[in-house]
């Protein structure tokens, strides 16, 4: 059993807190930057439960975020939508707080909750009016440490899940092009299977593999608890190290191998009957989407960060239309161009697609591109596959869409967005937990990180994610 | 009950705060200013009183008329450094952007820029875009079976649902779209807001830029800006149920349809607390005890004019029997049984919460200025706390009553 020692080994507390420091607790801050009131305070309890508390006095309403780092990633070969399928039956309800008096208490208190599953983890997040948070403590600590689901709650489940699965891939032709091209591009890489499994996967699974997984996966070790609001940071630090101490420990689950490991076909080709479209994609791989890992310089891998963002914003053409009009210009008039961007603790994959509808001659959108051509045009139209058009827009020989006019743009329209996010308090909780933010004491520097970002860096990185790599061919018809 | 007590407590603590500003403008517009100099940033925003109340789930598609009418185009004065995003709600469309102060002249320019409207023939690219992306998305199962359930709503062969029912669409030439930006501009009733750190002297001269541009002139309005005549419910339904056909999907869709309520009905606050009483109830019959269905919708409650309102449950079709059963025995326990007393006060919590989220923060200041629902949301908030219990259960059993609605069943077009 874990004994009751705290350790805060890295964070600001507001000056307010200092005082209320209770006995035994090592803390190691720095005073808060002098332009905000919040305070960030980072622990992690005895038995490696990790705790952030975001204190903003100016936010009106809390988010309480439980981070579980376990995902469909983690799941065995005859584990597929285990993952999924605890995050529904953490809904079930315990001895303590029955399913509908869970429902009950939330909604007396104003509260918002739900949850997600996505590769690498689960969430479980609530937004409520201030004053509540203790109470919504105590029910997440409860449901992690009473997971006690019964045959007919599975089963019910199953039916909601079932449905769910129904809704997001049976009813959207391209969601299920989706699942499809995952996994034909990752092939039997964790990474290429659909987050809630299949629906006979989900037929099949059984008590005691949701409860096994529960076990195996639940442990402190593996959960982060997020805080933001207008909270008093060490005396919630203390309520939850009397709520959560106890918890077993648990273990991490052994990561997914980093997707650069795997070698991808050079050309794939899939369809659906029921796509009304031909679709041409081109696909290359990312590094993951993370903030600093612990010992990293932190100046450094912020500037990394902050570079890929700019060159991810730059391709979708936020803040300059630049590249989207080259796009058009050379891939063609009226061919609808989408960048889909996914990024995963062990990589990503970015995907341009050039979409048509099958019903409309070719000729039409030839027309749109000579309609083009005579206002002023780089290149002219050459009959190519449209595919080869875009592999031209994005890796061509001159890298004029990537400049420094360009950079500030995108970085102004970046700057503006993180500050008016930093008013959203289950926005800043959720990117903490999923580690691409630190907290909200920290914008400023993050910010200064953003400024410091040259073009040579985003230019970099153009290199290596697009150029020196052909990307993967997609042939959807 | 603590906690109840402490959440229904008064929490205004920004409300002098958040005080707009409000100021008529030539020529016929509205200045409104939210000063909050503790967000670094200047929210603007332009809204003309014309929406998408005639539309249902967004089948007007007004927001592309928006973005191809106006700031599309790409003008030579268009800033890079302030992003015009535009919006429709069911009674207001506009743009919106964030910019940092000391951009804020330049945001303006860029306004005047879109609003007098350059349309370079490269455009046209992405008109063909748009259509092309339509074209395709109407495929979606669940486009057809939106559209399949509108159309019991809206009469497709109505000139004013089909001009714009297709983005792009034949009615969608240069000359129309200038039309239809002349029509949108001589609007009374626009409004431009700024809120966040900026002085109202300063949003005075900004606003002055713009009503330059603006013309003197007011048109008669055009049909899509007057207010909703459409019928809410087509005189081909009856009381019998509807069934209808979609190809290449696996889902079923139950609809109860009947009308809303208008914003200015006195009734609106017993129906927000009946309603939230109802999902729950029903979410928790089909879902918790059940588990049939993941997703439970509703729609258009209450709305500036009176629109449709939709209980929608997606489920497996063949569970369809057994759910029309579950949910209309639940609608009629309402009407017989009525509501408990805690029922009705933790729907009170989860709307003075959602009301509270909305007028405290800064961010949404502005909306809660010039959008005449969100401006009544302090106002709804305290009679939604007030409304006595007695009063709920009235309008519950009234309205719920499963007889009030028709039924519309979506189902999968056999292979």
């Amino acid at each position: 059993m874990p004994g009751p020692s705290l350790c805060i080994y890295a964070g600001t507390l507001l000056a307010a807190a200092w005082a209320q420091e209770p006995a035994g607790v090592v803390v190691h801050a720095a005073p808060p930057p002098a332009e905000t009131s919040a305070g960030l305070l980072e622990a992690e309890l005895s038995n490696g439960l990790r705790v952030t508390i975001v204190s903003d006095p100016m936010l009106t309403h809390e988010a309480v975020v439980i981070r579980v780092g376990v995902g469909s990633a983690h799941e065995a070969a005859d584990e597929h939508g285990l993952a999924h399928m605890v995050e529904h039956l953490m809904f079930a309800g315990t001895e303590r707080y029955p399913r509908e008096a869970w429902w009950d208490l939330q909604d007396g208190l104003g509260a918002t909750s739900n949850a997600f599953t996505r590769r690498d983890d689960t969430t479980y997040h609530t937004v409520l009016p201030p004053l509540g948070v203790g109470t919504v403590l105590e029910m997440e600590a409860d449901r992690l440490a009473n997971f006690d689901v019964q045959h007919e709650q599975l089963e019910r489940e199953r039916g909601v899940v079932l449905d769910e699965l129904r809704l997001r891939y049976g009813m959207e032709p391209h969601a299920r092009l989706g699942v499809r091209l995952q996994r034909e591009l990752l092939g039997e890489h964790p990474y290429g299977r659909p987050v809630g499994g299949e629906a006979a996967a989900v037929d099949a699974l059984d008590i005691a593999a949701v409860t096994a997984f529960h076990e195996r996966h639940y442990g402190a070790r593996n959960v982060h608890l997020v805080l933001v609001g207008p909270l008093a940071a060490v005396p919630l630090l203390l309520r939850i190290e009397a709520l959560y101490g106890a918890l077993p420990a648990g273990q991490r689950p052994t990561p997914p191998p980093p997707l650069a490991a795997i070698d991808m076909a050079r050309r794939i080709d899939v369809g659906d009957p029921t796509l009304r479209t031909r679709e041409n994609g081109l696909v290359w791989q990312l590094p993951p989407d993370r903030i600093c890992a612990e010992g990293e310089d932190r100046s450094d891998c912020d500037q990394a960060y902050w570079a890929g963002q700019i060159m991810l914003a730059l391709l979708r053409g936020e803040g300059s239309a630049t590249i989207q009009v080259r796009m058009a210009r050379i891939i063609g008039g009226g061919v609808p161009v989408t960048l889909d961007v996914w990024r995963s603790d062990q990589g990503g994959l970015v995907t341009l697609y050039a979409r048509r509808h099958r019903g409309v001659p070719l000729a039409m959108y030839q027309f749109g591109a000579i309609m083009g051509a005579l206002v002023g045009v780089v290149l002219p139209i050459k009959g190519q596959p449209t595919f080869y058009r875009m592999e031209t827009a994005v890796r061509g020989a001159d890298t004029d869409w990537i400049d420094e006019q360009a950079i500030d743009e995108v970085r102004a329209s970046v700057r503006r967005h993180e500050l008016a996010r930093s008013w959203d308090p289950l926005a800043r909780a959720l990117a903490i937990a999923a580690g691409t933010e630190r907290g909200a004491t920290e914008l400023s520097e993050r910010l200064d990180g953003l400024e410091a970002v040259s073009a040579s860096a985003v230019l970099q990185l153009y290199q290596d994610w697009f150029l020196d790599v052909p990307g993967v061919r997609v042939h959807v018809r | 009950m603590v906690a109840l007590a402490v959440v229904l407590a008064p929490a205004d603590a920004f409300a002098d705060a958040l005080a707009p500003h409000s100021e008529p403008l030539e020529p016929g517009g509205r200045l409104v200013v939210v000063e909050d100099h503790r967000v670094p940033l200047v929210r603007v925003e332009l809204s003309l009183p014309v929406g998408s109340s005639a539309a249902w789930w967004q089948d007007l598609h007004l927001d592309t008329v928006w973005s191809l009418v106006a700031c599309n185009a790409e003008g030579p004065e268009r800033s890079d450094l302030v992003d015009f995003v535009p919006w429709v709600r069911d009674h207001r469309a506009g743009w919106t952007a964030l910019m940092m102060p000391g951009d804020a002249e330049e945001a303006m320019v860029s306004l005047v820029d879109c609003l007098q409207g350059v349309f370079p023939a490269g455009r046209f690219w992405d008109k063909a875009a748009q259509r092309n992306a339509w074209d395709a998305g109407r495929h979606s199962p669940s486009v057809q079976q939106s559209r399949a359930v509108a159309r019991l709503f809206f009469d497709p062969d109505d000139v004013r649902y089909g001009v714009t029912r297709r983005p792009g669409g034949v009615a969608m030439t240069a000359p129309r779209m200038a039309e239809i930006r002349e029509g949108l501009l001589s609007l009374d009733g626009w409004t431009l807001g700024f809120a966040g750190d900026i002085e109202i002297e300063r949003a005075q001269e900004l606003a002055a830029m713009l009503a330059r541009v603006l013309p003197h002139r007011r048109a008669q309005d055009p049909w899509w800006a007057q207010p909703d005549t459409l019928p809410l419910l087509s005189p081909a339904l009856g009381a019998a149920p509807v069934s209808i056909e979609v190809e290449a999907t696996m889902e079923a869709l139950l609809v109860w349809a009947r009308s809303g309520l208008s914003l200015d009905d006195e009734a609106v606050p017993a129906a927000l607390l009946a309603e939230t009483v109802v999902l729950r109830r029903l979410r928790r019959a089909l879902r918790d005890e059940r588990g049939d269905t993941y997703a439970l919708m509703s729609d258009g409650l209450v709305a500036l004019a009176p629109s449709p309102y939709t209980l929608r449950v997606p489920m497996a079709p063949e569970s369809v029997l057994e759910q029309v059963a579950v949910v209309e025995a639940e609608l009629a326990r309402v009407a017989t049984e009525g509501l408990s007393a805690d029922e009705v006060d933790r729907a009170r919590a989860l709307i003075h919460a959602g009301l509270q989220g909305a007028d405290d923060a800064p961010a949404e200041a502005l909306w809660l200025a010039v959008d005449p629902l969100a401006a009544r949301s302090l106002e709804l908030r305290g009679l939604c706390a007030t409304v006595s219990l007695t009063e709920v259960e009235r309008f519950a059993r009234a309205y719920f009553a499963p007889e009030r609605f028709v039924r519309v069943q979506v189902l999968p077009k056999p292979e």
